[in-house]
């Protein structure tokens, strides 16, 4: 082959490869590793489901892991926090399945919701179980009630599932995508879906109590407070509805979504917003009482304790706030970044955040000291 | 001081997006309208530039018998022969950089709107929350659209918009569409080397953005059959239909052969009239 059909060749092939880069290049080649659950913490044992794929179970002092679930393979991703009840772990997922046909290669994008014994890691049980139903991706925390335990897909559909078997009890289908957490209280289920509707839910058959209709999508797990539940909408406002009625008690406009969810403390209600600011408002109207305004968007629920606000940055890491005056006591790291998109846990005097480089970073509550950090399934 | 990834979201990425979010609104909350709505916009901004490529495009097909005679004359002296070439080219006023300068500057244009598809279907918690910082919040009009339109529905016939075609029928329209396109502006060859080049470019690179299909949103298949048609569909106002009908393979049902279709096309006229 001679010189002047080498070179042609190679730049035929870096023409074929042009818009193989550009499309890389607009970052859509290629799905990234994705989640963002919120680590929790029972009983010495800290559960967090990573972006390596896995839900882990990690001694909360030392960080030594006692288990991986599941053991054999890689989730696509990890939204929902893991909830525990008496022993039993309950996360939903986000799964690809990959099939393959000659040199065509397709994705199918999936959910389930596992229950996982809390001691051991092994399964309980998981929904759908059989191979012929199909459920889309399970975004939301659970939430358990009486023998129930409840579901959000991003079908659109809430699942009441048996609590010891998983067998499906009833569903609830709304008109789009429920990406946020369910509620529990006395009874009646409590749920925000795309379809901008809060919906209050019958949690023994499914039936709607009530529905109240907002501005803009609903992402935002709902807060019970007393008598009234908190939410915010894509519509850049946090509503406060009335529990038993659904009617609106009042609202407040921010400058851009409220993804998280509001929460309550201490008369006060605390809803970060994607306009990069925490409000603290007056809980029964709604009146502003002081605000913190990050430089980047406040994206995870907020963890009030012992009069601290403990606040997640998209990319500045942790704050701690005086709950009372919004004063910042420390910030982790205090420069540089840090991603984290999930809230933290906060207990026994420790801060965990999962930091969405996959490791877990534990901090002196009092100090913002980093205690240690770990990061699990990093070597596979 | 702004990166560059700032400044290219300011200027190119931003103004689509909330371009492409305010024409679902209009054109019925349907995305692959939005989607049909922004190529078209865009291809009529770019209008002037793609006019000229093409145009620049065809002219040199139209020289290049004469081409091949000046290579065959000096075929020895490289120096004499791009000289010549030169001159033939100034003599006809053909730029020969005008056949790829527009695609170029086009280039940030297009990978702009793959971003702002791509950003708009927001299919997974981690796009739509960056979503949030890419709509103009602080026009209240804006706000309303964004508020009464998000999520957009990326349900459309089998599709969803967000995710790959499951029944491979983007993948196979967007092979067939960029062999047309590669057909239309591919240059006759001078040399057995340069036409196996050509021929390799014209299987491999359909194929490539066909594989890719297969991996990405069908709202981005949706953009680059759209783009791809209206480019066929002005280069045929343009240059005529004939090259169009000619670069399709012979033997169609209802289609003249290829001779006969090139004899239709208005470039061939006029060179039969010269």
């Amino acid at each position: 082959m001679g010189k002047t059909t080498r070179k042609k060749s190679r730049q035929a092939i870096l023409l074929v490869l042009l818009p193989l880069l550009l499309v890389l290049a607009a970052g859509c080649g290629s799905q990234a590793a994705m989640g963002w659950s919120s680590p929790t913490v029972d009983e010495g044992v800290l559960y967090a489901g990573l972006k390596t794929g896995r839900l882990y179970a990690l001694d909360a002092d030392t960080g030594d892991q006692l288990w991986a679930f599941p053991a054999d393979r890689l989730l696509a991703g990890i939204y929902s926090s893991p909830v525990l009840r008496e022993q039993v772990v309950y996360f939903g997922s986000y799964e690809i399945e990959l099939s393959s046909f000659l040199i065509f290669q397709s994705q199918d994008i999936q959910g389930r919701a596992y229950a996982v014994d809390a001691s051991s890691g092994a399964e309980k049980w998981h929904f759908p179980a059989g191979s012929s139903q199909e459920t889309e991706p399970f975004m939301g925390t659970p939430a358990t009630g009486d023998d129930l335990v409840y579901f959000t897909s991003s079908d659109g559909r809430v699942y009441a599932l048996d609590i010891e078997t998983g067998v499906e009890r009833w569903s609830f289908e709304s008109g789009d995508a429920l990406w946020g957490g369910v509620v529990w209280r006395d009874g009646t289920v409590y749920v925000g879906s795309a379809d901008k509707n809060m919906y209050a839910l019958d949690g023994a058959t499914g039936d709607t109590r009530w529905s109240f209709t907002a501005g803009g999508a609903i992402y935002s797990t709902p807060c019970l407070s007393g008598d009234l539940v908190y939410f915010g909408a894509l519509d850049n406002k946090v509503y406060a509805l009335d529990a038993e009625s659904g009617e609106e008690v009042w609202t407040f406009s921010t400058q851009n979504w409220i993804w998280a969810t509001p929460v309550e403390y201490e008369n006060r209600l605390y809803a970060p917003s994607l306009d990069h600011t925490l409000y603290a408002l007056d809980a029964a109207s709604g009146t502003l009482v002081w605000d913190f305004e990050a430089v980047d968007m406040l994206a995870a629920t907020p963890v009030i304790t012992d009069g601290v606000v403990y606040i997640t940055e998209h990319k500045r890491g942790v704050h701690a706030l005086g709950a009372e005056s919004g004063n910042v006591m420390w910030s982790y790291p205090e420069e540089g970044v840090l991603v984290v998109l999930a809230a933290p846990a906060v207990v026994d005097g420790r801060v965990y955040i999962s930091g969405d480089d996959g490791k877990v970073y534990v901090l002196d509550a009092a100090t913002g000291k980093l205690e240690w950090e770990t990061a699990p399934g990093a070597s596979e | 001081m702004p990166g560059v990834t700032e400044i290219w979201n300011l200027v190119i990425m931003e103004p689509m997006l909330n371009l492409l979010v305010l024409l679902y609104n209009v054109l019925f909350s349907n995305f692959v309208l939005a989607i049909i709505g922004l190529t078209v916009l865009i291809r009529l901004l770019t209008f002037p530039l793609t006019q000229r490529q093409i145009t620049s495009m065809k002219a040199m097909q139209n020289l290049q018998p004469e081409i091949q005679k000046l290579q065959k004359k000096y075929a020895k002296d490289r120096e004499k022969l791009s000289a010549a070439t030169m001159e033939l080219y100034q003599q006809h006023g053909v730029n020969p950089m005008m056949g790829c300068l527009p695609m170029l500057v086009q280039m940030p244009i297009w990978i702009g709107l793959y971003q702002s598809i791509y950003q708009a279907l927001g299919s997974t918690p981690e796009q739509f929350v960056v979503l949030s910082q890419r709509l103009y919040h602080s026009i209240p009009f804006m706000h309303d659209i964004a508020a009464r339109s998000l999520p957009l529905n990326s349900r459309f016939l089998w599709l969803d918009l967000g995710r790959p075609d499951p029944w491979y029928v983007l993948p196979v329209l967007v092979v067939l569409v960029f062999w047309l396109q590669q057909k239309l502006t591919a240059q006759p060859a001078a040399d057995p080397s340069q036409a196996q080049m050509t021929n390799t470019m014209q299987v491999m690179m359909p194929l490539m953005f066909g594989v890719i299909t297969l991996q990405v949103s069908s709202g981005l298949a949706v953009y680059w059959v759209a783009s791809g048609l209206l480019q066929i569909i002005q280069q045929g106002l343009t240059t005529g239909w004939g090259d169009v009908l000619k670069a399709l393979p012979t033997g169609l049902p209802g289609l003249p052969r290829g001779e006969e279709a090139g004899k239709d096309g208005k470039a061939e006229k006029k060179r039969k009239k010269r």
